[in-house]
């Protein structure tokens, strides 16, 4: 079973995401915040991380590059609503710093199943791979 | 004991020994079910209009009326409904062309024992999109209800910057002026219109769930006993009220104010569903919410509540306004009447509160809101009646000031230095390191916002009190996003100013802080214990006329 590390600070949408990606039959880790993911993700190193960007302290994008520093095989999807700026300045950024995929707030609920698919089944490169 | 609900059968057959043997094939199945045989079209029509079916079985030929005509009928008006011919032989290519225009199976009488799995399987395939559909619909509401806390909360940052300018200065010239200055009056309405303002941004920060709560265990019979004789004089003669209150009810940890706020708004808001008059039965219970309840509502953590309901006997309202309710300037109520912001705050406050909110009303039936709010294992706090004792005395200390919008800090600048402090003004972080590292004798406090470019105020304040630990930190913001307040809880070691705040708000708050004692053993920036002040107007603080 591949295991998704949820991080949002929105519970209602974070418990939404959580059901229906169980419902497609993964395992679910969730985070309130950047700091809180980064310690579930040291513990129990899920498959993949669906991050919001907009959190307490802009923790996503911290979280997106402490986490692409310290795993190089980490896969990442950012999703994002936009806050001041626009979502896709938010996303743009949110790949720079090492997200795979990105994802923009509102999505359907086959948008978000077919981009973590896409995520899980694709291989990171190898180690030393040049990209 | 889960009751199974019986499946709901339209049967159009035309032969009463088809139709029996047909029931018979599936009660042999063990399947529960209620069906209704019929034959004629203008009978399958109106059966269909009513609605409420779970499936459609059909015979083909009928000497009256036809299975394809059926077929159209029913994907016009229930494509969701399954629709499985039972019939006799018609041949294959009628049996294709059937099932491609939406007929779910094609079952022959001959072989009945194929609908019992056909009919399985299309119960089952009903249920997993009702599921999907369900979750959709969740993930939708949550999504938007999201956007808009996020625009609302942002919306209320900046006004809340503003207003403290607009309510600080008009503050300034009042003071200023004599008693019987003629431009007195326009300058109170001045302060008064942004007094409404920053009650208004206070709401739209309860629905963006960024407000700063200060939660306490409470119990919730007393704050509703507490409260009736307001809300008695809030509703209507014609409105009876009255309480169920459980005796023996679980304590909950919330923010006094903001669920007192609860109560008002959802007491207005049956109120005015009764224009008429009528009752409204405010209750109290201990709530289970089991995990087959969080099953069908996603968002809820199954545990042990606290259920507020008020119930009221007014208007009611259909399915399509239930869902809006809780949206912002949603409003049912006449232009003008309702801001549609007040239960929208209530939902808010009760998601901030990790509660969960639900409505039932049907038009001419009444309304019923019901808060859960979970069950705290903590006692009760007894309330700390520590005061400190005020001295009027001119500030002598040097606060460093670190505010990135500038009407902001100018108008603190000139509260503080009224006062007596000695100020130091940095617009960011850096210059606020700068101004630090070039200071002129002790720096006893830096008032600092939490939302700033760069370095936020606490990442400032780890900082400085690393190097500096007899420094005081006071925060102000308009804002929760931060650091220091978690899901907008604020640390209770934290001392926070709440814009928009007046200056004699301003005044008192650093006064207290400094006067604080330090407590040592605490990591900085996390030192400081807020005191209960009694408000006291701004010149009792020391500070001079401006």
């Amino acid at each position: 079973l591949k295991t998704i590390l949820v991080v949002d600070d929105y519970d209602d949408l974070r418990a939404i995401v959580r059901r229906i990606l169980t419902t497609d039959g993964y395992d679910v880790l969730e985070a309130s915040n950047g700091k809180e993911a980064a310690l579930v993700y040291a513990q129990h190193r899920p498959d993949l991380v669906l991050t919001d960007l907009i959190m307490p302290d802009g923790e996503g994008l911290e979280l997106i590059e402490h986490l692409r520093g310290l795993y190089k095989q980490v896969k990442i999807i950012a999703m994002s609503g936009g806050g001041r700026g626009s979502k896709a300045n938010y996303l743009a950024l949110a790949k720079k710093l090492g997200a795979d995929y990105t994802i923009e707030i509102p999505f359907s609920l086959e948008e978000l199943l077919s981009v973590v698919r896409l995520a899980i089944e694709t291989e990171p490169p190898l180690p030393g791979a040049v990209e | 004991v889960k009751v199974m609900k019986p499946i709901r059968i339209l049967q159009l057959e035309d032969n009463p020994t088809d139709a029996e043997l047909i029931c018979e094939t599936l009660s042999g199945a063990g399947l529960v079910f209620e069906a209704l045989c019929l034959e004629e079209r203008d009978e399958f029509v109106a059966a269909i209009q009513r609605g409420g079916w779970d499936l459609i079985l059909a015979d083909y030929s009928l000497p009256r009326f036809d299975g394809q005509s059926a077929l159209s009928i029913a994907r016009e008006t229930c494509p969701e409904v399954p629709f499985i011919f039972v019939s006799g032989s018609i041949g294959e290519e009628v049996a294709i062309e059937s099932l491609k225009k939406g007929a779910r199976d094609y079952v022959l009488k001959t072989h009945l024992a194929r609908l019992v799995p056909s009919v399985r399987r299309a119960m089952e395939e009903v249920r997993q999109q009702a599921d999907q559909k369900r979750l959709e619909d969740h993930l939708r509401q949550s999504q938007k209800m999201e956007a808009i806390g996020q625009l609302a909360g942002g919306i209320a940052h900046d006004f809340n910057n503003l207003l403290t300018a607009i309510l600080g200065y008009s503050q300034i010239l009042l003071d200023r002026l004599s008693e019987d200055d003629p431009t007195r009056f326009e300058i109170s309405e001045i302060e008064a219109a942004a007094k409404r303002a920053a009650r208004l941004t206070r709401q739209l920060l309860a629905l963006s769930r960024k407000q700063v709560l200060q939660p306490e265990v409470l119990e919730l019979n007393a704050m509703v006993g507490k409260l009736q004789n307001m809300l008695r004089r809030l509703i209507r003669e014609d409105i009876a009220l009255s309480t169920h209150l459980c005796p023996e009810l679980g304590r909950i940890k919330a923010d006094p104010g903001q669920l007192e706020q609860i109560i008002v708004n959802l007491v207005v808001n049956a109120r005015d569903a009764m224009p008429t008059g009528g009752n409204l039965t405010i209750g109290t219970a201990n709530v289970d919410l089991d995990q087959l309840y969080a099953d069908a509502h996603p968002e809820v953590r199954p545990g042990r509540y606290v259920a507020l309901t008020v119930s009221d006997s007014g208007m009611g309202m259909d399915t399509a306004t239930q869902v809006r309710i809780f949206e912002p300037f949603f409003t049912t109520k006449e232009e003008g009447k309702g801001t549609g912001l007040g239960l929208s705050t209530v939902f808010g406050i009760v998601k901030q509160s990790n509660g969960h909110i639900t409505v039932d009303s049907q038009p001419g039936k009444g309304t019923t809101i019901k808060v859960y709010l979970p069950i705290t294992n903590e006692r009760l706090e007894i309330a700390e009646t520590q005061s400190a004792v005020l001295e009027s005395r001119i500030a002598s200390e040097t606060v460093l000031l670190v505010e990135d919008e500038a009407p902001v800090r100018r108008l603190v600048s000139r509260i503080l230095q009224a006062c007596g402090y000695r100020v130091v003004e940095a617009q960011d972080g850096e210059e606020a390191w700068r101004q630090y590292q070039h200071r002129n004798g002790p720096i006893h406090l830096m008032l600092t916002d939490v939302v700033m470019p760069v370095t936020s105020g606490p990442d400032l304040a780890r900082g400085i009190t690393a190097l500096d630990p007899q420094i005081k930190v006071l925060y102000m913001s308009g804002y929760t996003d931060s650091a220091i307040m978690r899901n907008g809880v604020l640390d209770p070691g934290v001392a926070y100013i709440q814009k928009p705040f007046t200056p004699g708000d301003l005044a008192r708050k650093v006064r207290e802080v400094l006067d604080a004692p330090s407590k040592p053993g605490i990591d900085p920036p996390y030192r400081l214990q807020a005191a209960i002040i009694p408000p006291n107007p701004l010149r009792e603080t020391g500070c001079k006329a401006f």
